[in-house]
């Protein structure tokens, strides 16, 4: 099923990107402008394209209409709940309690200064990354 | 010569005063814990409706869905300094919920997670290269017009997963493949291969649906010319 006139891009292969087309997943433009081009001429493409959007406009509609559910006001509760107690451990963490979330990181600078021929002073500053892990229970 | 001998925090050198103020610094961060409370709390929580429904279409269940929905937000207060500001923090969300769906809720642990990588190419054979009849067409516009809510609800519960998964993705919540392919953790090509196929998974059985509850006539169902 054709319309039998020839394009400069075949039918099979518009039909092969349509979805991507519809999705604007085509990253080339360049293929974009003929599959637009091609639309244009070509009536069962054309026809085959809408069928595809209204088809797909339709599925996202039923679907976000019938998968809607809304979490209980005791799922907020609990999630705002362990927020809080997250932060008052995180807290505790960082007054000397260890804790299961994170390893912390000291720098440690250490500084040199002596001095060359009594004249000028050089100072050498090295730098120690210290990495403390607290016990993870992380995966 | 001396030798001077200080210890400060990681915040990039000077850095610290602002952290230092709000009481605790984290480590990583400059933030203080009750900032990053206040911005998770302002940023995150807006998703948890959506989650949760993202949640039920992963596990089933309203109990797994909930304790689902709880540990991802447990997870991502803990990690919130790894997400990137101006990023694309539903995403990064549900990246999460899903990562933590696939190694803690699933049924079957044994499946494997990624697929083989002959699938890019099988949605690409499966794909209808000719034009749909015209009674196709209208079959499937009267399906759409008629379905029950509860019909598209059973009809995406019984997709396998790695489908359902990709089509609630791209078609609820409005992510790109890419974005899809992060928060699942397979090339892009793979969720385009899922997506299409789920598509056609998801009308072929609200296709039979129809016919089952009897407002298209097994003749006209959907699908037959492409077979």
């Amino acid at each position: 099923m054709s319309c039998g006139n020839p394009h400069e891009t075949p039918c099979h292969d518009v039909l092969h990107s349509l979805i991507l087309f519809i999705d604007d997943e085509l990253e080339d433009q360049n293929q974009v402008h003929q599959i637009e081009i091609h639309i244009q001429e070509c009536p069962p493409c054309n026809q085959e394209l809408q069928h595809e959007q209204v088809v797909l406009s339709r599925l996202k509609e039923l679907m976000t209409s019938s998968c809607n559910e809304k979490a209980s006001d005791a799922l907020h509760e609990k999630i705002l709940s362990q927020t809080d107690e997250l932060a008052q451990q995180m807290q505790a963490q960082f007054f000397g309690m260890p804790s299961v979330f994170a390893s912390q990181v000291f720098t440690q600078y250490s500084r040199t200064e002596f001095t060359v021929d009594g004249i000028e002073t050089r100072i050498e500053i090295e730098t120690t990354e210290i990495t403390h892990h607290f016990d993870s229970e992380e995966e | 010569m001396a030798v001077a001998l200080l210890t400060m925090k990681n915040d990039s050198s000077s850095e610290i005063a602002p952290a230092r103020r709000g009481g605790v610094a984290l480590s990583g961060s400059t933030e203080s814990v009750v900032q990053r409370k206040e911005r998770f709390e302002r940023d995150a929580l807006q998703y948890t409706n959506q989650l949760y429904a993202a949640a039920m279409r992963y596990t089933k269940n309203p109990s797994d869905a909930e304790d689902l929905v709880q540990d991802t937000y447990a997870k991502a207060f803990v990690s919130f300094h790894q997400f990137e500001e101006g990023t694309n923090l539903k995403a990064w969300l549900y990246r999460i919920l899903t990562t933590t769906f696939i190694n803690n809720y699933r049924k079957d642990q044994r499946r494997p997670l990624q697929s083989n990588g002959g699938e890019v190419e099988d949605w690409q054979l499966h794909d209808a290269a000719s034009h749909t009849s015209d009674q196709g067409k209208s079959a499937e516009d009267e399906v759409l017009e008629n379905i029950a809510d509860v019909d598209i609800k059973n009809a995406l519960a019984d997709m396998p997963e790695e489908f359902r998964m990709a089509v609630y993705l791209a078609d609820v919540e409005g992510f790109a493949y890419k974005e899809i392919a992060e928060i699942v953790g397979v090339p892009a090509g793979t969720v385009m291969s899922r997506l299409h196929r789920g598509r056609k998974l998801l009308r072929a059985s609200l296709a039979d649906y129809a016919k089952d509850r009897g407002f298209i006539s097994a003749k006209d169902s959907v699908g037959e010319d492409e077979k």
